[in-house]
């Protein structure tokens, strides 16, 4: 008998909390669709809660430096019609390889980055992990 | 006659190198469809600079470069033809593009002489200089000339693409020592 109450109990409590979890996802959902314009491309899904998006546009990376918290997804997005990529600037330890215009990469924060595109050298961003910059204070 | 005279003079500072007595003789006030002309064989030259780079250099930034002149002026050239294939205007050739296309015929021929030795430094002060050329001439004399609102967002757009060119240009000109 006590078993099965605690356990209805356990249920509903259970049901209220998804509940209001799902609305407060709802909501977040609705500021998000202006702010990732990569909702376009299917193949990638949308990015996480602690997601930031930098724009290659008018050869410039949109916001040129972006202060992020390791373990943040951020997209890069080629709004040029002239190709772009995203590449770690001091030994090319990593790189997005080419992007078309509109085309979309994501990446995870670890540590801060000093990136370039490699087809437009003196095209230059940074990541800062928000750590990194609380130390430097 | 105001407008005339100013073109004139711009094209005298532009492209130094050359005699403009022909163009005297012509009206120098370009109508889109010549905007569009001047554009397209703007782009094509630093191509076929480009080309001969890619043929003579073994300088990986030059190389490196060169393949972006290539792969950025096509990208121009055919977001140039879209449009003109939109707004229905057949580009329409001219005294600019004319001029533009001498002056071109000559540096080639300079270039392709180069020793392999000082072609890099050649190439890229080539590039510095017409790039500097070709963003003046879109500022000061293509788009005042443009009447189309596309036609001038075209040539606007293509502005931080040219001037990123240029810096790069510089930088690499730098490296090797220019």
């Amino acid at each position: 008998m006590k078993p099965l109450i605690l356990a209805t109990a356990f249920l509903s409590v259970f049901a209220f909390i998804s509940c209001t979890g799902s609305s407060k996802k709802g909501q977040m959902e609705k500021y998000t669709p202006n702010t990732y314009e990569a909702s376009r491309n299917k193949t990638n899904p949308k990015p996480k809660a602690g997601a930031d998006t930098v724009l290659i546009q008018q050869m410039k990376f949109v916001p040129e430096v972006l202060y992020a918290n390791i373990g943040d997804t951020i997209t890069f997005i080629n709004k040029d019609f002239v190709k772009h990529d995203v590449t770690e600037e001091k030994s090319r330890s990593w790189s997005s390889s080419v992007m078309n215009y509109g085309d979309t990469w994501r990446m995870v924060v670890s540590k801060s980055e000093d990136y370039f595109c490699s087809l437009h050298v003196v095209m230059k961003g940074k990541i800062i992990t928000k750590q990194m910059a609380y130390e430097n204070i | 006659m105001k407008t005339k005279n100013l073109t004139l003079s711009m094209l005298s500072i532009l492209f130094t190198t050359f005699t403009i007595n022909g163009l005297a003789q012509e009206s120098t006030s370009l109508s889109d469809a010549q905007v569009a002309h001047v554009a397209v064989v703007a782009n094509q030259i630093d191509i076929e600079y480009a080309r001969i780079a890619t043929k003579k250099s073994k300088n990986d930034e030059i190389l490196n470069f060169a393949q972006t002149m290539i792969d950025d002026h096509t990208a121009v050239i055919e977001q140039a033809s879209a449009l003109v294939k939109k707004l229905k205007v057949t580009p329409q050739d001219n005294a600019v593009s004319q001029q533009l296309l001498k002056d071109a015929e000559k540096k080639k021929i300079e270039l392709n002489k180069q020793s392999r030795k000082n072609f890099d430094k050649a190439y890229v002060d080539n590039e510095v200089a017409y790039h500097k050329a070709v963003i003046d001439a879109i500022e000061k004399l293509l788009i005042p000339e443009t009447n189309n609102s596309e036609l001038k967002g075209l040539l606007e757009a293509v502005l931080p693409a040219l001037k990123t060119h240029l810096n790069h240009a510089i930088s690499v000109q730098k490296q090797i020592g220019g």
